[in-house]
């Protein structure tokens, strides 16, 4: 049983333009232990996908589907039962994560106050596990008294991800945790990641647009593209066999380093709407592959054992 | 940086200084641009039927007993040098200092305005946040048709309308001044309970017409927060609700506190209304009698004391505003 697994997930949120559908039938699971990255542009559901798991959105949303966590079911979860789950056994390092913490709060107090939401500890142990914390990302913890806005965005981040482990979560769950740092800064935030996922002996969902930052620390890589995971794999099958035109593109929209420059290959067309429902593949429209079975019929949902949500795979074999 | 917080303070104290400087000199030079003179509200104008005859010879000597004839500076001189010792004249229609009427009158202000401002941050803050909070429910659909509507009543019709139902026709509370007269009572219970039973009336009209500003501001304030990633950060960690409410109103609550400071020049002028509805004997009333009764001196002393209250809660703000957020004045 894997320690995370989400199963037949749709996710519409309705509002005055109308319903969108933002998540259509999602399985994805994590197994203890493991680093998955969750891959796609902007707008194609990463982000909904973490808030649902971790109930964050309920904001006029529909879901159907089961989530389940560390063998129960967490959607539709009592709203205090969700909330001793939130933080303590799934941690979230969110996105924009340099603004995360309350800018007038010193981080004693933000690390204090999600400690005591879930705990009965002493002042003292308190103490020691902020100290802990900061000293495994690489921050004096004599700091802990100041407030976010004296620490760079680096340092910030970094004290994010020691709040999101606090209390030794069995899974977190890292939103763009390198969007907005510099490239060096990126390398030293996902190696970090990967270090304390090892130490700490967690699972960890890493959400990003950018495959090739994040693709050196995962296990597995889900692609999603408008709401849907069109591939899975391991990230040696995805990096070096993708079978999916869209993640063909994607590897194929990277700047390659150290040498000749060359005409960088994006995607052309732009995403489809999530007003939309729609009755073939999403990605045709921008799919320079496509032959006649994809006008009439939708490609395979990428579940169970099927792991590229393509007409073409079919053919293939 | 608390050397950087201290010169803030200092910086903001010589400016709210030098404001108060200029509101002493618009107050000594406005009536001597005026047409007339101190003379002629004495012995009328020509038309006038007052008996009062007065010649040129007289008039130059009650003009030099009052240093009237003096240069401009040199009177703007003496007007600050007096006002420095309290000497803010004598008033025309009581005869008596100036200041000692004004000392008398402020205690009633600051206890009615005062309580007013407490209960009015106070609810306001509250029904704000849960109303940003719980925004497109019912109670804040609710509380958004009910404060601006309180908002719209003018003051004094709120009052007569209060003094009606409230003090005539169930008889709850007196229906006007600060105390009973020429009351025994009993023991400082019985005294307290007096006064407080006078404050109830104007001090929850005052209030009424106070708190729908702070709402809204603290509504729209609290709503901007909501779409912070600190907030969805603080609900991925697990906070309790409370929690969070409180990370949201620490970061809303130094421009509700700027602004409510701001407002409270408005809040002078509502009381002036809210204390002539009630005959209630604190400044507003005073500023209102006076003027009926072109008492100019008590007037511009009135004046003069309410901008250094209104100028002194602003500093205050201030200060409260930097050590509640230490970024503030560092730019």
């Amino acid at each position: 049983m894997p320690l995370l697994d989400v199963k037949e997930l749709s996710v519409n949120f309705s509002t005055k333009e109308g319903v969108h559908h933002v998540l259509k039938n999602v399985d994805l699971n994590i197994n203890k232990g493991e680093i998955v990255g969750l891959i796609g542009e902007s707008g194609s559901g990463k982000s909904t996908l973490a808030m649902t798991v971790l109930d964050i959105n309920s904001r006029n949303r529909e879901m159907s589907g089961n989530i389940s966590f560390m063998e129960e079911r967490i959607d539709n979860l009592k709203k205090e039962r969700m909330r001793n789950i939130r933080g303590k056994h799934i941690g979230s390092v969110p996105q924009s994560s340099m603004n995360a913490l309350d800018p007038l709060v010193k981080i004693r107090s933000q690390f204090f106050e999600t400690i005591k939401a879930h705990t009965d500890m002493s002042r003292q142990e308190m103490l020691s596990l902020t100290a802990r914390s900061l000293e495994m990302v690489g921050i004096d913890p004599l700091r802990m008294n100041s407030c976010p806005y004296e620490f760079s965005g680096g340092q910030r981040q970094r004290i994010m991800i020691a709040l999101s482990m606090l209390l030794s979560p069995e899974l977190i769950i890292a939103d763009e945790p390198t969007t907005a740092l510099d490239a060096t800064v990126q390398l030293k935030i996902t190696t970090l990641l990967k270090d304390v996922v090892q130490q700490k002996n967690t699972s960890m969902l890493v959400i990003s647009h950018d495959l090739h930052t994040i693709s050196r620390i995962c296990d597995r890589i889900y692609i999603m593209y408008a709401g849907r995971i069109v591939e899975t794999g391991t990230r040696d099958e995805i990096l070096n066999d993708p079978v999916h035109p869209y993640t063909q593109k994607l590897l194929a929209s990277r700047l390659p380093l150290m040498c000749e420059p060359v005409r960088v290959k994006g995607i052309s067309g732009t995403p489809p709407s999530t007003l939309k429902k729609y009755e073939v593949c999403e990605f045709m429209e921008r799919c320079d592959k496509v032959s006649d079975i994809c006008r009439t019929v939708r490609p395979p949902e990428c579940t169970g054992n099927v792991k590229v949500a393509c007409h073409m795979e079919c053919h293939l074999e | 940086m608390d050397r950087k917080r201290s010169g803030h303070i200092i910086s903001r104290g010589l400016e709210y200084a030098i404001t108060f400087f200029l509101i002493l000199a618009i107050n000594f030079f406005l009536p001597r641009v005026m047409p007339g003179g101190p003379l002629l509200s004495i012995t009328g104008s020509q038309g006038s039927d007052l008996p009062v005859v007065i010649d040129e010879e007289m008039k130059y000597k009650l003009m030099d007993y009052y240093h009237l004839n003096d240069p401009l500076h040199i009177q703007f001189i003496h007007y600050i040098s007096d006002a420095f010792h309290f000497d803010l004249g004598h008033s025309i229609f009581y005869n008596v200092p100036v200041v000692d009427i004004l000392i008398g009158r402020l205690p009633w202000t600051i206890l009615l305005m005062g309580t007013a401002l407490l209960l009015s941050t106070t609810f306001g803050i509250m029904t704000g946040l849960e109303s940003a909070w719980r925004r497109g429910g019912k109670l804040d659909h609710a509380l958004l048709v009910i404060m601006p509507f309180f908002r719209s009543i003018p003051a004094f019709f709120l009052g007569a309308i209060m003094i009606f139902v409230f003090g005539y026709k169930t008889g709850w509370f007196p229906t006007s001044g600060a105390i009973t007269p020429y009351m025994d009572y009993a023991g400082p219970i019985d005294h307290a309970m007096d006064i407080l039973s006078h404050l109830t009336l104007p001090m929850l009209c005052l209030t009424a017409f106070e708190m729908p500003g702070t709402y809204l501001l603290v509504r729209n304030v609290c709503v901007q927060q909501l779409g912070k990633p600190y907030v969805l950060m603080a609900e991925s960690r697990g906070l309790k609700e409370r929690t969070i409410k409180k990370h949201i109103l620490i970061n809303s609550i130094v421009p509700v506190i700027n602004q409510i400071a701001a407002m409270l020049g408005f809040m002078v002028a509502g009381a002036v209304f809210i204390e002539t509805v009630f005959s209630y004997p604190g400044m507003g009333m005073l500023v209102y009698n006076s003027f009926i009764e072109r008492d100019y001196p008590v007037l511009q002393g009135a004046f003069i004391f309410m901008s250094l209250v209104v100028l002194a809660c602003n500093y205050a703000a201030d200060i409260a505003c930097s050590f509640i957020d230490g970024r503030a004045g560092q730019e």
